[in-house]
């Protein structure tokens, strides 16, 4: 346990520095979005109210109130957050090919290491789930000081106050990643999480074996794909519809569990037998 | 300890900020308005099955919910395995998957039900879209005997003729031990509509009858028909009559080149299960002032009409061919709402209440525009024309911050 945490510790230090800048750059725009188009709506009023003689109410029936989700629609704020999810992404490779790729050969001395060479998969994974992690809650955090700043700029009649469960509710293109109730949650970091061993399984194969490896890797996931569509198979081809949805969705947790612990077997077997430094 | 500080601030930040926005979830459930049924006067047992649908919000942020006697129940607020089956989304569902599970499983939700004492039948029409020209459709029933808790199931082929396109079904029921279908059938020549009964010998499955018993009236090329068979309170119970509304229009070119609709024809038709023949709807002159009847027990039609200071209400038994209760009911609020909804008293596009029937009792429930106006809701009972409860839907508790734009819109309202 102590040398797991010790490499989980390792693998976010390593990762820390480029971590804090992308939450930097998360911060200052989503904050720099939130000012500019808050002004915006303010100078519309301004100008029409002033220079085109609107009443208040004439202008709120033409151009509508301000609020948030109008914020968070635009590139200000998705961007930072596709910016960090491809982060992400491009990390889960990384992580790996750094230690073979990066000055004097690291990944020689992570698996002479006196610990279990399950543990520095393991370690790798948490990370991914970690940063990943922070990523959610850093944004949830930050939240409530934006929507403070859209309150200090437009004035009270011209907008409509929304709570951090009406703005993500607002937008469904952000459930996936805000998942409305705390099952959700579970269940969409858990399918994040085995997408990541099968995609780990499949670099491993592919160190191992090189060339040949890759097309194993692409198999491994053709056939991990295959597994997790199964119960949907059977449901619409074998027993017509025999399953309720919530059955279904045991059914998917049970082979997406399946799947896991088929990954994390193949690549402890990978890491000690057939792993090439 | 200390080597670990950056990591131990990670999972501070994920815990703060995702264990916030989740426990925060199960405190939101507050911020809702909880609206409940409360009474004036009368007996609160004719409430206590009352269901009443409505949407709550302005905007981009709009919650379904369900409003009992005693809460108020959003959507959001469902388990995520609730949401999943949508049995709460309708009583009849949620008892029916309660109470046969096994049977259920399967079965379409778009599909028709049957229930009686003995028997549970389910009925659906699949359509093969896999082939492009010819499509065909098939007749599927399952029969659940809740004695020997035996399924039996059958499945019949329509024949594939120009006749039938596209087969709708409307009903299902189980008549002298026959299943009883009423299906609206589309033929590929245009302008052919008709309503088609299939009869099946419940025993042996066969098809005994199939018959058109209402066909298009439309004559000439630009005029069009609408049919179709009145919702009912109780769509799962047994009953004595399907109705059937036919509208006749004719498309009308005007002056400017744009098009309008004229009605040409409108009528009420009764097909009586029981004898298998169509029975008339004669109307009296001042009944078809009325407005559209869209509510229909079983046995009686519903008329409404708004007055001055209310309703009036009208219900005409098919079976004896003469008015059974002639009625005003007082209603301080008729007014416009735009809440699309059936059935409900509809007047020239001014929607007025919503109504409904259960065990001789009539619920009226007048329309809901803004959470400021409390709803009245009253129930008359039929044989006695009294009214036996008075109450109102409301907002329990604190005040709302009068500058919040939200408002509360009735969909329906079902007892079960």
């Amino acid at each position: 346990m102590n040398r797991y945490l010790k490499l989980v510790n390792f693998e976010f230090n390593r990762f820390v520095k480029i971590y804090v800048v992308l939450l930097a750059i998360t911060l200052i725009t989503q904050i720099i979005g939130v000012i500019l188009k808050s002004r915006e709506y303010v100078a519309n009023a301004n100008e029409a109210i002033y220079q085109e003689q609107l009443s208040t109410s004439e202008f709120l029936s033409q151009y509508g109130t301000m609020s948030f989700d109008t914020i968070v629609r635009s590139v200000w704020f998705l961007g930072p957050i596709a910016l960090c999810a491809g982060a992400v992404a491009f990390y889960i490779f990384l992580i790996w090919y750094r230690d073979w790729f990066g000055k004097n050969t690291f990944i020689y001395r992570l698996l002479m290491l006196p610990t279990a060479r399950l543990n520095v998969f393991l370690a790798k994974g948490t990370t991914i789930l970690l940063v990943t992690l922070g990523f959610i809650g850093f944004q949830l955090i930050i939240l409530p000081i934006e929507t403070t700043i859209l309150k200090w700029i437009v004035p009270k009649d011209f907008r409509v106050d929304m709570g951090v469960h009406e703005i993500i509710g607002a937008i469904p293109e952000l459930h996936l990643i805000f998942p409305q109730s705390f099952i959700e949650f579970v269940l969409s970091y858990g399918a994040g999480m085995m997408v990541v061993f099968v995609l780990f399984t499949a670099i491993l194969l592919e160190r191992s074996f090189r060339w040949k490896g890759i097309l194993m890797g692409v198999a491994y996931g053709v056939v991990a794909l295959f597994i997790m569509l199964s119960p949907l198979l059977v449901q619409d081809f074998v027993v017509d519809g025999y399953f309720y949805i919530s059955e279904m969705v045991l059914l998917e947790v049970l082979v997406g569990c399946i799947v896991i612990a088929l990954s994390i077997w193949f690549s402890n077997y990978l890491l000690k037998r057939k792993i090439r430094v | 300890m200390k080597k670990y500080w950056k990591l131990i601030t990670l999972t501070i930040i994920i815990m703060a900020g995702i264990g916030t926005f989740y426990i925060y979830d199960s405190l939101a459930a507050d911020a809702y308005p909880a609206f409940t049924i409360e009474t004036n006067s009368g007996n609160e047992e004719v409430i206590e099955n009352l269901l009443i649908n409505a949407h709550y919000g302005t905007g981009q942020n709009i919650q379904p919910v369900q409003i009992t006697k005693d809460e108020a129940i959003y959507a959001n607020e469902r388990s995520f395995f609730e949401r999943l089956d949508g049995a709460y989304l309708s009583p009849e569902r949620k008892h029916l998957q309660e109470n046969y599970r096994n049977f259920m499983r399967g079965k379409a939700i778009y599909g028709s039900f049957y229930e009686d004492e003995e028997y549970l039948v389910y009925a659906n029409v699949n359509i093969d879209t896999s082939a492009l020209e010819a499509r065909s459709s098939s007749i599927e029933v399952s029969m659940l005997d809740k004695g020997t808790d035996e399924t039996t199931s059958f499945v019949y082929d329509i024949p594939h003729s120009s006749e039938v396109n596209h087969v709708a079904l409307q009903d299902v029921q189980l008549v002298n031990d026959n299943v009883t279908l009423i299906t609206q059938n589309h033929s590929r020549s245009q302008g052919n509509l008709a309503i088609h009964v299939y009869e099946f010998d419940a025993q042996s499955h066969e098809l005994i009858r199939e018959e058109s018993i209402i066909s298009d009236q439309a004559q000439e090329q630009n005029q069009f028909t609408d049919m179709f068979m009145l919702n009912e309170t109780d769509p799962m119970s047994s009953k004595d009559y399907a109705v059937f509304r036919n509208v006749v229009r004719e498309e009308i070119r005007n002056n400017d080149g744009t098009y309008s609709h004229e009605e040409i024809s409108n009528e009420l038709i009764a097909y009586n299960l029981e004898s298998g023949k169509i029975e008339d709807i004669t109307l009296t002159e001042e009944l078809k002032e009325f407005g559209r009847v869209n509510l229909f027990d079983g046995t009686n039609l519903y008329f409404t009409k708004s007055i001055e200071n209310g309703l009036e209400v009208v219900s005409y038994n098919i079976k004896d061919k003469k008015i059974e209760n002639e009625m005003t009911v007082e209603l301080d609020q008729v007014e416009s709402s735009q809440a699309p909804s059936f059935p409900m008293v509809n007047e020239g596009g001014r929607e007025l209440a919503h109504l409904t029937v259960h065990d001789k009792n009539l619920y009226i429930l007048s329309r809901i525009g803004n959470v400021e106006e409390p709803a009245d809701l009253i129930v008359i009972d039929l044989e006695t024309e009294e009214t036996i409860y008075e109450g109102e839907i409301s907002e329990k508790g604190q005040n709302r911050d009068s500058d919040e734009k939200y408002e509360l819109t009735i969909t329906g309202i079902e007892v079960n």
